[in-house]
């Protein structure tokens, strides 16, 4: 087979892959403007009325996405001092059980999130009256810990401990070595990780949905909620609005972080 | 500028002695090298000195100040490190003003500073380089500029050279000891290079298993090994055991295998009669000669391997052992032949066997 026909192949299924991927995102930004209860193909004109529908809705939608972005940032700022401080140690220093450690901090990953709940509702509820946000709050830190350990654990894996010792040696305290020469060469790991926590409790509903009290309810529980009794675009409008903003988050972090340190290293 | 003592210095991991007992003064200006094979200590001593690695025993002590309690931030010593260990994310000039920066220097200060330094290194206009945009001999002019810049009582410099291809080596060589010299600052060298070690610096420390085994000049230390250990890995690969015959003098007469050699040695009064020795010679110091000069003895070409400016030979059938010569310019020889070689008596010495 010649190169250019090679090339050819593999255009092809690149775009299959984005066709695959953009397509569900793509109805359901054209379903969020269907003018009708029931979505159709091709659309029979355009309404913004399900947009409207979010905020007069009797689903209270706004405090599901408020709660939600509440437990989300911070879960995921606990769990970035936590999990940063748990990688370092366990990359800086070999010791006796250090793999298990590891394995520790990254086991809610590997519990089905339904047994987990199941188990952490059980305690809660032994415990007897807990506030519903402390609940899921203390349920998302646990499942997000990985992600942040894992990612900041792989950029450790190569990292260079001379530097430290060279900062040192320039008259650096351990405070300012952390700042000015690990922390920086260590942020792609533990950005990435932030993200991917903060989407992860964000959209969070198996825990949620056993957690949460009648006070406090997180978004995508108003979504299954609402959903039980209507199947109208409303929740496609959602969707768009959380698609645009996931965009607006990674424009923003490119523009102050820069994703193309994804890439470097 | 400083002068540094190291008082029994020992430092274990476990039950492995790294450093062992220790004891080193360095001048104020010197240039010191620690010389040693991989595991000797060198590394460890270095890093002790440096203050990345506490919990030791003894005693460090600059400008007679007691270290041992002094984290490494605060000990202000410049520290090359092997691996050169500049910052990625930084460009070379705020790879250099980083330590200035930790002084808390005003910023006009700091540009004169890092401007001068890279004078000094020659690497002028090469400011805005992060390190992954620069070669490897020019990674380690910024990496020895951010160590000198912060004019530090010590430099510790861990296998400068290691890194680099022949020639850029010798360069970076010549560059190091300019730079030192004209600094003045006491420096510490940690190579397992003989030729380095005698090159740079003003005294070696030949060291192995965490001891000290010599300490001297270079040239009492390339030309008169203290013991056999330090005469291999001087690059005396020929160690040939006999007898001693008789002391007189300056003189030393030995035996070995039967054949008769004089020996210039200054302390023949450590010699008697009987003794069992071990003779030791650099291949290039043996040379090829006619049969009647002082100890000219005759052999067989065992092998021979060009190198280039050298050829190496293997001779039998002299001694017991097979004995290396490096010969300028070798022609003529082919295996099996016989060839005349002498070992001139200046350049032999020789070692008392310990086990008799």
């Amino acid at each position: 087979m010649s190169d250019n026909r090679i090339g050819w192949l593999s255009k092809i299924i690149t775009i299959f892959v984005f066709m695959f991927l953009l397509a569900p995102l793509v109805v359901i930004i054209l379903a969020s403007f269907s003018p009708t209860p029931l979505v159709v193909f091709p659309p029979k004109g355009f309404s913004l009325k399900w947009y409207g529908n979010i905020f007069t809705s009797s689903t209270n939608f706004s405090s599901g996405f408020i709660n939600s972005i509440e437990v989300a940032v911070i879960a995921t700022a606990i769990d970035v001092l936590l999990g940063v401080t748990a990688a370092l140690s366990v990359s800086r220093y070999q010791f006796k059980g250090r793999e298990l450690l590891i394995s520790f901090f990254t086991s809610p990953m590997y519990v089905p999130s339904i047994a987990f709940a199941f188990v952490l509702l059980q305690v809660f509820s032994q415990i007897g009256s807990f506030p519903g946000m402390l609940k899921i709050l203390l349920g998302h830190m646990i499942i997000i810990m990985p992600y942040i350990v894992r990612n900041t654990l792989s950029v450790l894996s190569g990292f260079d401990w001379t530097l430290e010792d060279a900062a040192a040696s320039l008259g650096a305290s351990p405070v300012k070595t952390f700042s000015k020469v690990t922390l920086p060469l260590i942020k792609p790991g533990v950005v990435a990780g932030a993200m991917l926590s903060f989407l992860y409790s964000f959209d969070e509903a198996v825990l949620s949905s056993l957690l949460s009290s009648p006070k406090f309810v997180t978004l995508p529980i108003r979504i299954m909620n609402y959903m039980e009794f209507s199947f109208d675009p409303t929740l496609a409008a959602i969707s768009t609005v959380l698609i645009l903003m996931s965009l607006l988050l990674i424009i923003l972090l490119e523009k102050f972080i820069g994703l193309d340190m994804f890439l470097s290293n | 500028m400083a002068s540094l003592v190291l008082k029994n210095l020992t430092k274990k991991f476990g039950n492995f002695t790294a450093v062992d007992n220790i004891n080193l003064e360095v001048n104020n200006g010197e240039m010191v090298a620690l010389l040693g094979g991989s595991g000797c200590g060198k590394t460890t001593t270095l890093r002790m000195i440096a203050g990345f690695t506490d919990q030791y025993e003894g005693s460090i002590q600059v400008d007679g100040r007691e270290m041992n309690h002094i984290p490494a931030y605060k000990r202000n010593m410049g520290v090359f490190f092997q691996n050169y260990a500049l910052f990625p994310h930084m460009n070379t000039f705020d790879n250099i003003a980083f330590g200035l920066k930790m002084q808390k220097l005003p910023k006009g200060i700091i540009k004169e500073k890092v401007q001068n330094i890279l004078e000094l290194v020659k690497m002028t206009g090469m400011e805005k380089r992060h390190p992954r945009e620069l070669s490897g001999g020019q990674q380690q002019r910024v990496a020895l500029a951010r160590a000198l810049v912060t004019e530090p009582t010590v430099l510790l410099l861990d296998e400068p050279l290691s890194n680099l291809d022949a020639k850029l080596r010798v360069e970076m060589q010549l560059e190091i000891k300019r730079i030192q010299r004209e600094l003045g600052i006491t420096t510490i060298i940690v190579t397992h290079d003989q030729e380095e070690a005698v090159s740079l610096a003003d005294r070696v420390v030949v060291m192995n298993a965490g001891e000290i085994l010599q300490v001297g000049k270079p040239r009492e230390v390339f030309d008169r090994p203290a013991n056999m250990f330090v005469a291999d890995f001087m690059g005396f690969s020929n160690f040939i055991s006999g007898k001693v015959k008789n002391a007189d003098g300056s003189m030393v007469r030995v035996i070995c295998s039967e054949k008769e050699l004089i020996i210039n040695e200054m302390n023949s009064a450590g010699f008697t009669p009987g003794d069992s020795i071990t003779m030791s010679i650099r291949p290039e110091n043996i040379v090829l000669a006619d049969k009647n000069s002082e100890n000219a003895l005759t052999g067989t070409v065992k092998s021979v391997t060009y190198k280039g400016t050298i050829t190496r030979v293997e001779i039998n059938d002299i001694f017991a052992e097979t004995v290396f010569v490096n010969i300028h310019d070798y022609e003529g020889y082919e295996v099996g032949d016989e060839i005349t070689v002498a070992f001139p008596s200046q350049k032999l010495i020789i070692y008392k066997n310990l086990l008799n």
